[in-house]
C-alpha cells in the first residue's frame, strides 16, 4: 500500500471536509429554491452568509460554532417568529412561514458544534424546506433545480453513510481497552482509498433509478381530473376556447400542438385574400362582468342555396382530436358547409358538428365568400342573419344603439348578480372607458354627427382610429399576472395593465366601438400565419388561436378590425436569442402540457396509445420488408435503433481504449526493469553483502549501521555509496526515470567501489 | 417511511405534479436502498482470518478478507459483525469501499473473557449504503475454532531458580556454580558488563568487543496443577480459575526464561502428563491443556502426582499449585521433595503474595 493512500485514509477519519462541502451546497440550494419560489431574497442572503462562513471554515479544516445555549436560544426565537407569522398572516401564509422557520433553524444549526446527529437534522430540515417549496411551485425551472437538489442530496447522504460507519469504527472501544486505537490503525483496517469514483458511479445509477421511479409514480398514481390539468390554476395554455373571460391572473404559454389542417382552394387566383387567414369559430356580442356572452357559432349556411361567386374560397378542414370543440371554423362569411361524415349542421347559425366517432379526426368542407361582398351577397347574409334569435337580431341588422346604454340580460342567459357598490364601480369604470374612446375619436364623432348621410364611413374610421390607438398605447403580452380580477377587464387593460393578449385588444376595441355607437362584435378562432403554409395547405396550431373585432356597416357588411399589434402573434424574427427564447418557450409549454396537465384522462390516452404505437411500429416494419415502404415512423425507429447502437458502440470503444491504455501502462512498467537496472541492483547487493554479510537489514539500515562503523572507508566512498543507495530507492518506487547511460554509469561506479573494497 | 407516507398524502391532497414526483423520488430512494443493500450483501465473499490461540482478556486483532467478484459496481459501507458465543466481546469490522474485482482485509478486534475452546460459527455481513435508510444484512457460516488460554498475570516474586537459559546479552552467567565457558567475541552492547570487554581485540575497532560465554544447559520445571473441585462453591471455583491463570503465567514465564517445562494436571476423564520439553509447540500444547481444563470431580491431586513417573522430576524444579490450602502439606510432599531439586507448593492463600491476577485487575 503506497504511503500517500495511508495518509489520505487518516484524513478521512479526522476531517469533515468531504461531507460538509456537498452538505453546504445542498443546504444553500434548498434555500435558493425556496427563495425563488417565494421571490424574496432576504433569507437567501442571510443563509448565503452563514453557509459561506461554514464552507470557508471547513475548507480550512476548522469549524465555526457558538455555545449550544445560544443555538437553543436562537431556535426559541425562531419558533416565536413562526408563531407570530402564523398569527399575523393566517393560514394563507402558513407554507411561507414554515419555510422561513426551516431556513432560520438551519442557520442556527450551521453555527452549532456539529455532530452526526446535527448533520442528520440539517439534512432533514433542508429536505423539508424543499418539500414545502414543492407544494408551492411546479414550474420547469423548479423541476430542473429539484433534480439537481436530489442528486446532491443523494451524494451527501452516501458520503454521510460511509462517514457514520467510519466514525463508528473509530469510536468503538472494547471493554478491556483504555482508549481507541491509533487513527492510522483504524484507517488501515477500514479504508485505503476514498471511494470518490465509486460514489459518482453509484450516484449516476441511483439518479437514473430515481428518475425512472419518479416517472412511474407520476404516471401510475391516482389523479383527480377536476383538480389536475393545466387550465384550472394560474397557468393556461394558448388554444381555442369556447368562451372569453378577462381579468384572470394567468400566464399564457404558446401551444405548438397541431389542432387542424386547412387546405384552401381559391377560385380567383393563387394569392389568398387577407380575410382567408381569419378562421372564425365563435362570435360574441355582449360584454358583461368581464366575460363575453351570447356566443353564436359562425360559419353557418343559409336555408336556401347561396349564390355562387367566382371569388369563392373553399376550405377543406381536418379537425384533430386535440381540439376539444365541435365548432365549425371557416373564414367569414361561410355560406355552405358540407360534412361528409354523416353528421349534419344543426342550424343555419349554430354550426355544430356531430361527431360520430369522438377521438378521431373530423373532415368538413366550408365554402366562403371573400371581401368585399357584393350587394346580393350582403342581402343574402342579411336575410339569413335575421333568422337569429330576437335578442341578437338588432345587432346583426345594423341598428345602432344608444352610446353607453346598458342592455338588460335576455331571458335564459347567465345573469351575474353584483353588489350595489360593485355595480357603481363597474359603471364608473365603463364611463371612463367611454370617455377615453371619446377622447381618442372626438373629431370623428363630431364629423359623424354633422354628416349623418355618411355615418357608415365614419364608423369604419372610428374603428380604425381606436385600433390604431390601442396598438400604440398597449403592448402585447402573455403575462397577465398583474391582472386585477375585481376590476373590469377592459378598464384594467386600458388604464392599469396596458398590456394583454388578443382577447384584451379585441375586447377593448369592441367595447369602445359599441360605446361610440359603432356596431361591433367579438370573434374568436384562429389567425393563420401567411408565411407558415406550404402551398395552399396550412397547419393550425394552438398558438394560432386569436380574437378580433368585426365591424358592421350597411355598405360593407361585417368586416374585420384587428386591434392586436401586427406581428405580435406570429413573431418570425430568426435571431439567435429569439430562437433560444422559442426553444425554452416550447420546452415550458411541453412541460405544462405533458407534466403539469397530466391527469387521469391523459393517462388513459397514454395507455391507449401504447398498443397502437406498437402496432404501428410493427406494421411499419412489415410494410418496409414486404413493400419497401419507408414511412416516418420507420425512419424514427431507425434513428432510435441507430442511436442505441451508437451508444453501445461508444461504450465498447471506451472499454477497448481503457484496456489498451492499461496494457501499455503494464508494458511501460515492465520496461522499467532494464538489464542495466538489474545489473545495478545486483552490484549494490554485492557491495552491501560485503559490508554486512548475511544481513537482512535494508540498504539504508546497512548504510547507517555497518558502513558507519567502518572507519577505514574514505569519505568520498561513503558519500557515493549513500547516493547510490538513494538512487536505488528512487528507482525501486518508480519516482525516478533514469536513462540507460546513467544506469550504466552508476553500475560502473559500483564496480569500481567493489574493487576498492576488496583491496 | 413516515415522511414518504406524509408526502404521498400531501401529493394526493394538492394533486401537484411535483409532489407526485417528490413522492416517486422517495419511493425510489427506498427501493434503491433495498436493491443496493441486497446486491451488496449477496455479492460479497468473506473469509475470517483468526489466530489459533489467544490469551484471555487480551485484545486480539482479527481479519476479514472481503472480496467483490462482480465486474461492475463497488460495494460500499460494508460491516462485518461476529455472532459470537458468550464470553467474547468484539468490535465489528468495517470496509468503506470494495472496488469491482477487488479485495480488502477489514480489521476487527475482540476480547475473550473466558478461557476454553470457542467455536465461531456465524457472522453477519451488512451494509447501510447508500442512504442509511435500510440495513441489509446476511448471515454467513464460517466455522473457526479458537482456544482461549488463561489470562496472563504478573509474577511478583522470582519463583524459578535463576540461571536457566539467559540470552547472550549478559556475558557472565550469574548462575551459582556457573558452568560458563568462553564461546566467542561479539560487539559490545549497552547492557553488557564492562569487565568483559576484550580490550586487546577492541583496540583496532570503532566499537569494543566483549567475551561471550557459552549458554548453560537449561533446567527443567514441572508444574503440577490441582483441578479437583467436587461440590465447590462459586468462590472456590473462582479460586481454582485463579490458580489456572497462575499456572499459565508461570509456564509462559518459564518458557520465556528457557526452561524445559512439564505439566501434570487432571481432567475429569483422567490425568494428563506432559514431560518437560522446550519449544514453541510444547508451549502451545501446555497452554492448550490449561485452556481446556474442565470441572474435575474424579481425580484429586494425589492421583495426578501418582500418575507422574518420579524419574521425570529428577533434577527438576517442581511447583505444585492448588486452590485448596489443605494440600500445602501432605504425604506426597516428601516424596516429591526427595526426587526434585527444588519443590515449591503454592496454594490459594499464597497467590496474592506471588502473583498479580490481570483478570481481577481488568474487572476492577
Amino acid at each position: 500500500m503506497p504511503l500517500h493512500a495511508y495518509s489520505q485514509t487518516e484524513l478521512v477519519l479526522t476531517e469533515r471536509k468531504r461531507l460538509e462541502r456537498p452538505l453546504m451546497v445542498m443546504i444553500w440550494l434548498s434555500i435558493l429554491i425556496f427563495s425563488l419560489v417565494q421571490w424574496d431574497f432576504f433569507y437567501l442572503l442571510a443563509a448565503t452568509l452563514a453557509v459561506g462562513v461554514n464552507a470557508y471554515a471547513a475548507q480550512r479544516g476548522k469549524e465555526v460554532f457558538v455555545h449550544r445555549a445560544f443555538v437553543n436560544l436562537g431556535v426559541l426565537v425562531v419558533t416565536g417568529i413562526l408563531i407570530l407569522e402564523i398569527i399575523a398572516y393566517g393560514r394563507d401564509m402558513l407554507l411561507f412561514a414554515m419555510g422561513h422557520y426551516f431556513i432560520l433553524i438551519l442557520v442556527c444549526k450551521l453555527f452549532e458544534h456539529k455532530t452526526n446527529r446535527d448533520y442528520v437534522q440539517m439534512l432533514a430540515l433542508s429536505m423539508m424546506l424543499t418539500v414545502v417549496a414543492t407544494v408551492m411551485c411546479d414550474k420547469l425551472w423548479f423541476a430542473v433545480l429539484l433534480l439537481t437538489y436530489v442528486a446532491i442530496t443523494c451524494y451527501t447522504a452516501m458520503i454521510f453513510t460511509i462517514k457514520r460507519g467510519l466514525d463508528k469504527a473509530a469510536q468503538a472501544v472494547l471493554a478491556g481497552e483504555q482508549a481507541t486505537p491509533d487513527p492510522g490503525v483504524i484507517a488501515w483496517n477500514t479504508i485505503h482509498h476514498w471511494p470518490g469514483r465509486s460514489l459518482w458511479q453509484w450516484m449516476a445509477a441511483i439518479m437514473l433509478m430515481i428518475v425512472a421511479g419518479a416517472g412511474a409514480t407520476f404516471i401510475a398514481f391516482p389523479r383527480i381530473p377536476a383538480i389536475a390539468g393545466a387550465y384550472q390554476s394560474s397557468r393556461s395554455v394558448s388554444g381555442f376556447s369556447d368562451n372569453v373571460q378577462l381579468g384572470e391572473k394567468t400566464q399564457i404559454y404558446l401551444s405548438k400542438e397541431v389542432l387542424m389542417q386547412v387546405r384552401f382552394t381559391y377560385d380567383a387566383g393563387p394569392q389568398l385574400p387577407s380575410s382567408a387567414f381569419y378562421l372564425r369559430g365563435r362570435v360574441f356580442d355582449e360584454y358583461r362582468g368581464n366575460a363575453w356572452v351570447h356566443g353564436l357559432r359562425g360559419g353557418a349556411s343559409g336555408t336556401r342555396p347561396p349564390p355562387r361567386d367566382p371569388r369563392g374560397l373553399t376550405q377543406d378542414v381536418t379537425l384533430y382530436p386535440a381540439l376539444a370543440s365541435a365548432t365549425v371554423f371557416a373564414s367569414y362569411p361561410a355560406v355552405e358547409i358540407s360534412y361528409p361524415s354523416g353528421a349534419d349542421v344543426t342550424s343555419s347559425l349554430e354550426a355544430t358538428l356531430r361527431q360520430p366517432n369522438p377521438g378521431e379526426p373530423v373532415h368538413y368542407t366550408a365554402y366562403s365568400w371573400t371581401q368585399p361582398l357584393t350587394a346580393p351577397q350582403r342581402q343574402y347574409l342579411d336575410h339569413t342573419e335575421r333568422m337569429r334569435p330576437a335578442a341578437t337580431q338588432a345587432w346583426f341588422s345594423g341598428v345602432r344603439p344608444d352610446p353607453g346604454a346598458e342592455r338588460p340580460p335576455a331571458a335564459g342567459r347567465r345573469n351575474i348578480v353584483l353588489s350595489a357598490a360593485t355595480q357603481r364601480a363597474a359603471t364608473a369604470q365603463r364611463q371612463q372607458v367611454l370617455a377615453l374612446a371619446q377622447q381618442w375619436c372626438q373629431d370623428l364623432i363630431i364629423a359623424r354627427d354633422n354628416d349623418r348621410a355618411h355615418a357608415a364611413r365614419y364608423d369604419q374610421r372610428i374603428a380604425d382610429r381606436l385600433a390604431q390607438q390601442l396598438g400604440q398605447r398597449c403592448t402585447y403580452s402573455l403575462d397577465l399576472s398583474d391582472a386585477n380580477p375585481d376590476s373590469d377587464g377592459v378598464y384594467d387593460f386600458l388604464f392599469h395593465m396596458k398590456k394583454g393578449h388578443c382577447e384584451y385588444f379585441a375586447s377593448a376595441l369592441t367595447v369602445m366601438c359599441k360605446d361610440l355607437g359603432v356596431t361591433a362584435r367579438l370573434a374568436t378562432g384562429f389567425h393563420l400565419d401567411p408565411a407558415a403554409g406550404t402551398g395552399q395547405t396550412y397547419l393550425v396550431r394552438g398558438s394560432d388561436a386569436h380574437a378580433w373585432t368585426e365591424i358592421y356597416t350597411p355598405d360593407t357588411g361585417w368586416t374585420i378590425a384587428d386591434a392586436t399589434p401586427a406581428g405580435a402573434v406570429h413573431r418570425r424574427e430568426q435571431s439567435f436569442w429569439n430562437s433560444i427564447e422559442t426553444f425554452f418557450g416550447d420546452l415550458e409549454y411541453q412541460w405544462y402540457d405533458k407534466v403539469v396537465g397530466f391527469d387521469s384522462h391523459a393517462r388513459k390516452r397514454l395507455l391507449d396509445r401504447i398498443p397502437k404505437a406498437i402496432a404501428a411500429i410493427g406494421s411499419s416494419i412489415i410494410n418496409f420488408f414486404a413493400y419497401g415502404d419507408v414511412n416516418t415512423l420507420f425512419v424514427v425507429c431507425l434513428v432510435v435503433v441507430g442511436a442505441a447502437g451508437l451508444i453501445v458502440e461508444a461504450i465498447c470503444i471506451r472499454r477497448l481504449v481503457r484496456q489498451t491504455r492499461r496494457f501499455r501502462r503494464q508494458m511501460t512498467d515492465a520496461g522499467l526493469v532494464s538489464p542495466a537496472h538489474v545489473r545495478f541492483a545486483k552490484l549494490l547487493a554485492n557491495i552491501l553483502n560485503v559490508l554486512a554479510p548475511n544481513s537482512v537489514a535494508t540498504p539504508r539500515e546497512i548504510l547507517h549501521t555497518a558502513v558507519a562503523g567502518r572507519a577505514y572507508l574514505p569519505d568520498n566512498v561513503r558519500t557515493e555509496l549513500a547516493q547510490l543507495v538513494e538512487l536505488y530507492y528512487k528507482l525501486r518506487w518508480g519516482k525516478l526515470c533514469v536513462s540507460q547511460d546513467q544506469m550504466r554509469a552508476a553500475a560502473d561506479k559500483l564496480t569500481m567501489m567493489k574493487r576498492s573494497l576488496k583491496q | 417511511m413516515a415522511v414518504t407516507f406524509v408526502v404521498g398524502i400531501i401529493a394526493v391532497k394538492v394533486q401537484g405534479p411535483m409532489m407526485f414526483c417528490m413522492f416517486g423520488c422517495m419511493l425510489s430512494v427506498m427501493t434503491v436502498s433495498v436493491f443496493i443493500a441486497y446486491r451488496t450483501i449477496t455479492v460479497v465473499q468473506v473469509l475470517r482470518e483468526l489466530p489459533a490461540h489467544v490469551w484471555q482478556n487480551q485484545t486480539v486483532h482479527i481479519g476479514y478478507y472481503l472480496r467483490n467478484p462482480s465486474r461492475h459496481g463497488a460495494c460500499l459501507g460494508l460491516s462485518v459483525q461476529e455472532i459470537a458465543p458468550q464470553g467474547i466481546s468484539s468490535v465489528d469490522g468495517y470496509c468503506a469501499s470494495l472496488p469491482p474485482l477487488g479485495s480488502f482485509r477489514a480489521g476487527a478486534r475482540f476480547v475473550a473473557t473466558a478461557r476454553g475452546k470457542i467455536t465461531l460459527g456465524n457472522l453477519c455481513v451488512g451494509t447501510r449504503f447508500p442512504f442509511g435508510l435500510v440495513h441489509g444484512w446476511r448471515r454467513r457460516t464460517l466455522e473457526s475454532t479458537l482456544l482461549v488460554w488463561p489470562a496472563r498475570g504478573r509474577l511478583k516474586r522470582q519463583l524459578l531458580h535463576a540461571g536457566a537459559a539467559q540470552s547472550s546479552t549478559t556475558a557472565p552467567s550469574p548462575m551459582t556454580g556457573g558452568q560458563d565457558e568462553f564461546f566467542g567475541l561479539r560487539e559490545y552492547r549497552s547492557d553488557d558488563n564492562r569487565r568483559w570487554i576484550h580490550w586487546r581485540r577492541s583496540a583496532g575497532r570503532a566499537l569494543p568487543v566483549v567475551r561471550e560465554m557459552a549458554k548453560p544447559v537449561p533446567e527443567s520445571l514441572w508444574v503440577i496443577l490441582d483441578t479437583y473441585c467436587p461440590g465447590a462453591s462459586p468462590a472456590n471455583l473462582e479460586l481454582r480459575e485463579q490458580t489456572i491463570r497462575f499456572a499459565a503465567t508461570l509456564i509462559d514465564y518459564a518458557f520465556d526464561r528457557g526452561y524445559r517445562v512439564g505439566l501434570a494436571t487432571s481432567f475429569d476423564a483422567g490425568a494428563i502428563i506432559s514431560p518437560a520439553r522446550g519449544g514453541a509447540s510444547h508451549h502451545s500444547a501446555l497452554l492448550d491443556a490449561l485452556a481446556q481444563i474442565d470441572r474435575n470431580v474424579r481425580n484429586p491431586l494425589g492421583a495426578t502426582i501418582d500418575a507422574i513417573g518420579h524419574g521425570y522430576m529428577l533434577d527438576s524444579q517442581v511447583i505444585v499449585i492448588s486452590w485448596d490450602d489443605s494440600n500445602a502439606s501432605g504425604p506426597w510432599v516428601h516424596a516429591l521433595a526427595t526426587c526434585s531439586s527444588h519443590l515449591h507448593v503454592v496454594t490459594a492463600s499464597h497467590l496474592s503474595s506471588l502473583y498479580e491476577d490481570q483478570d481481577a485487575a481488568s474487572r476492577v
